[in-house]
């Protein structure tokens, strides 16, 4: 399947700083892998980050980091909470940018896409491809017009255990999982029957920032493990 | 995380039929009842990538 040309996800870093003084919400989700301190987010945002940008911290502001399982996206109360606060409304677009890894900014594009937010992109190559370009960066904290968050949820977006456990037997779900090898080891496995397609192959390196490869060779990945003619899929 | 970053490049692809389960890292191995395979069954069925 070819890439959507009516789709877009990625703003550049020169539309950004092009736009920088519209009525954006820029979040800054910069965050260290989770096996290191938790803290350092908040630290390099304070340290520096983009005009205008607020920082918000997905296991803190957006997880529900309650036992026995931590790190689910936070319900739709508390979420519009938090969005609110950030000055997020339906008319708002929202940029998002983490280190330039696509991990945390594509966490919080998917969240608010779940709960219905359309207007929301990740900022290519992220802080690193920023900085890169010379372009202006700040320590000016700024306290954003809180505004009213309505979510609208879209279930079809997210597995739940017990979808997942159907989509084990079920021959028109292709599962896929996305992470990293020692990752999956560690874990002691991987959803039975699943196809390997880590984001680690999707995002491939270009110096200190990831990109996504071309689309013939997502393609040919898609291909080989049934993407393309599955028609239900679950990135696990 | 990463699971986000793939549904995302899958909806660039024109996808609009991806689940993303967020509860991977966590949820899924804290009951030993569900289905799982090991690394090596995993890699044998998938296509083979940078490592």
């Amino acid at each position: 399947m070819p890439r959507s040309k009516e789709r877009q996800v990625f703003v550049s870093v020169d539309w950004l700083a092009a736009h920088l003084h519209d009525d954006l919400c820029i979040i800054d989700a910069r965050l260290v892998p989770p096996t290191e301190s938790h803290s350092r987010g908040e630290g390099l945002y304070a340290e520096g980050h983009i005009p205008g940008a607020v920082f918000v911290h997905w296991r803190q502001d957006l997880s529900l980091n309650t036992k026995p399982v931590p790190n689910l996206l936070l319900g739709p109360e508390a979420f519009a909470t938090k969005m609110g606060q950030c000055g997020v409304d339906a008319q708002t677009t929202v940029v998002v940018y983490d280190l330039g890894n696509v991990s945390w900014a594509a966490r919080i594009w998917w969240a608010l896409r779940y709960y219905g937010h359309e207007q929301v992109y990740v900022l290519a190559g992220g802080a690193a491809a920023w900085q890169e370009a010379g372009k202006p960066w700040t320590q000016a904290v700024v306290q954003p017009a809180p505004k009213t968050f309505i979510p609208q949820p879209r279930p079809a977006m997210r597995a739940t255990r017990e979808r997942v456990l159907a989509a084990v037997h079920d021959p028109a779900t292709t599962i896929i999982e996305t992470r990293r090898r020692d990752t999956i080891s560690a874990a002691g496995g991987t959803v039975q029957g699943a196809y390997w397609l880590p984001s680690t192959t999707v995002f491939a390196s270009q110096g200190a920032y990831q990109t996504l490869i071309s689309e013939q060779e997502l393609d040919g990945y898609l291909k080989q493990i049934g993407a393309d003619r599955a028609p239900q899929l679950v990135a696990t | 995380m990463s699971a986000a970053g793939v549904a995302m490049a899958l909806y660039l692809h024109g996808y609009d039929n991806v689940a993303m389960y967020d509860g991977s890292w966590t949820e899924w191995h804290q009951d030993a009842g569900n289905p799982t395979d090991d690394l090596d069954t995993m890699l044998a069925r998938s296509p083979v990538q940078p490592a």
